[in-house]
């Protein structure tokens, strides 16, 4: 645990170089900085909510973490993990009120890509119809996957945490992110192409 | 690993249509920090942090003052208003009259002052706060406060940086012999200092944290270096003369510091925040540093939140002594 009162009267050498772990200590006496942990992350953790809650709630999402983490803050401890794991596990917790949402958004994305294969001119230029319907086989795979399995694969996926970072993130251990990720992937792969996982992706320019 | 590829693809379709989210977003969550939801902050100062009633303290606060607004100067664009620039170079001469050489690098940097929080609750008011720090940053220091810690305690140690370690804090606040932790030495003093004023501006501006403004990042980064560092006459000159430098720096006077001494203030206001640089009227030295929201921070109206005012930085030759 860092002991926020040290903070009071440790300045920083360079005074807005502060590490994120400085950022939140120094926000205990000055919570206007905490601001700036906003600034540093903001966008990243908005793409991860958006993909996963989609438009509407994207937003509620991030405004939430960060003031859960501010809330928080005086229990953030950088042995466990720096701040963009941390902040990812809030959001994780918060994406979690919002799973059902997600998987209608994720059928969703499955329907359309099954149904408008044939029509969509602007995206046939970069991706081929068949990476397009994997794209659809993919979404209603995700769907299915448990939800802890599908926040390991997704934050490794999309929010490019480590292993280790993730398993901070979720605050399990790193064995089980290893043995969640097996699993999502074993179920992608198969919903994907069967026993050759990589078939519908080599077939693709 | 090929299911990336595919995971990505999927992801970029799923992708927002911008790269930021929306500005309310921000301007909720900065409206979100300067409340405190958290309720046990830190040991120094818990019995007295507590949320400033909308409008009641705060309006007390900022009653009666009058901001001057700004006029160009030179080619440097809308610098600090006339009125206070004038403030900041009698700050710089006063400053350079006053003896401050450099010291020594097994020496502390003794800071006194009376932090003050906005209080609704039933604890308010102030406390004094003394520390001692490291000047190069590599021994342990000190922080004393006058209001104990919800355990009793008034004082923690400064774990000091040594070889790219320090101690981590064990239960009372002491250091722990048997445990280190990753740091890198924050000196109380910086030799390198710029001292002229361009110089320091420039330096106040690349120092700072990215995500505000250079001008906002100046202005905060000015106000910081004052109360947690030790400064020469020559370099705290140039820090006032750098303020003076920076856009949209206006005056306002009849300003109390958190001793309830009354001063002309240096302000700057900002993407919701607003900082108040005090000076005492005529002797033209640095009083203290306060932050709050600004006042057209509409979700919330103006409100103080934090105020240090600095009653002495001196040197010494151990932590806990006392000049």
């Amino acid at each position: 645990m860092v002991d926020g009162g040290v903070a009071v009267v440790t300045g920083s050498a360079e005074p807005g170089k502060l590490s994120d772990t400085r950022v939140i200590e120094e926000s205990l006496v000055e919570p206007g900085l905490f601001g700036l942990l906003y600034d540093r992350h903001e966008a990243s953790l908005y793409r991860y909510a958006y993909r996963r809650a989609g438009p509407g709630i994207a937003e509620d999402l991030v405004a939430e973490t960060f003031l859960v983490a501010f809330a928080r803050r005086r229990h953030f401890d950088p042995v466990c993990g720096d701040a963009r794991a941390w902040l990812f596990g809030i959001l994780t917790k918060e994406i979690s009120h919002h799973h059902r949402r997600e998987k209608t958004r994720l059928r969703a994305v499955a329907r359309s890509c099954q149904t408008e294969v044939a029509n969509d001119s602007a995206d046939q230029a970069l991706v081929s119809a068949d990476a397009r319907a994997a794209r659809g086989l993919l979404a209603a795979a995700l769907a299915k996957l448990s939800r802890g399995d599908r926040d390991v694969l997704l934050l490794i996926a999309w929010s490019g945490l480590s292993y280790t970072e993730a398993a901070q993130a979720l605050d399990i251990a790193v064995g089980t992110v290893r043995s969640r990720l097996n699993r999502a992937r074993r179920k992608v792969r198969a919903a994907l192409g069967g026993d050759d996982p990589t078939r519908v992706i080599e077939e693709s320019p | 690993m090929n299911d990336q590829w595919i995971l990505d693809d999927l992801g970029s379709v799923l992708d927002p249509p911008t790269e930021h989210a929306p500005a309310e977003v921000r301007q909720r969550v900065l409206a979100g920090l300067t409340t405190d939801r958290s309720r046990r902050i830190t040991w120094s100062i818990q019995p007295v942090w507590r949320v400033a009633a909308v409008g009641g303290l705060a309006s007390l606060v900022l009653a009666g003052l009058v901001v001057i607004s700004a006029v160009r100067i030179g080619d440097h664009g809308p610098a600090a208003t006339a009125e206070a620039a004038e403030i900041l170079h009698a700050a710089a001469d006063a400053a350079r009259q006053a003896p401050a050489g450099a010291p020594r690098s097994d020496q502390f940097v003794f800071i006194e002052s009376e932090v003050w929080y906005p209080a609704a609750g039933e604890r308010s008011g102030s406390g004094l706060m003394r520390s001692w720090r490291s000047v190069d940053g590599t021994r342990d220091g000190l922080v004393w406060t006058e209001i104990p810690n919800p355990d009793g305690r008034n004082q923690t140690a400064i774990p000091g940086c040594q070889n790219g370690r320090a101690p981590v804090w064990g239960e009372q606040g002491t250091l722990r012999e048997d445990q280190t932790r990753a740091c890198q030495p924050d000196p109380a003093y910086l030799p390198d200092l710029p001292t002229t004023a361009r110089d320091m501006l420039s330096y106040l501006e690349t120092a700072a944290a990215e995500g505000q403004d250079a001008d906002s990042r100046a202005f905060a980064g000015a106000g910081r270096l004052l109360i947690t560092h030790y400064l020469t006459a020559d370099t705290r000159a140039a820090v006032y003369e750098a303020v003076a430098l920076i856009p949209g720096v206006t005056a306002v006077r009849d300003v109390s510091d958190a001793m309830g001494r009354s001063g002309v203030a240096v302000v700057r206001e900002g993407q919701g925040v607003r900082y108040d640089m005090l000076f005492d009227p005529s002797t033209h030295q640095f009083l203290g540093w306060q932050l709050g929201a600004s006042a057209d921070h509409s979700s919330l109206g103006a409100q103080q939140t934090r105020r240090q005012a600095i009653l002495r930085i001196a040197v010494v030759d151990a932590p806990g002594q006392v000049p």
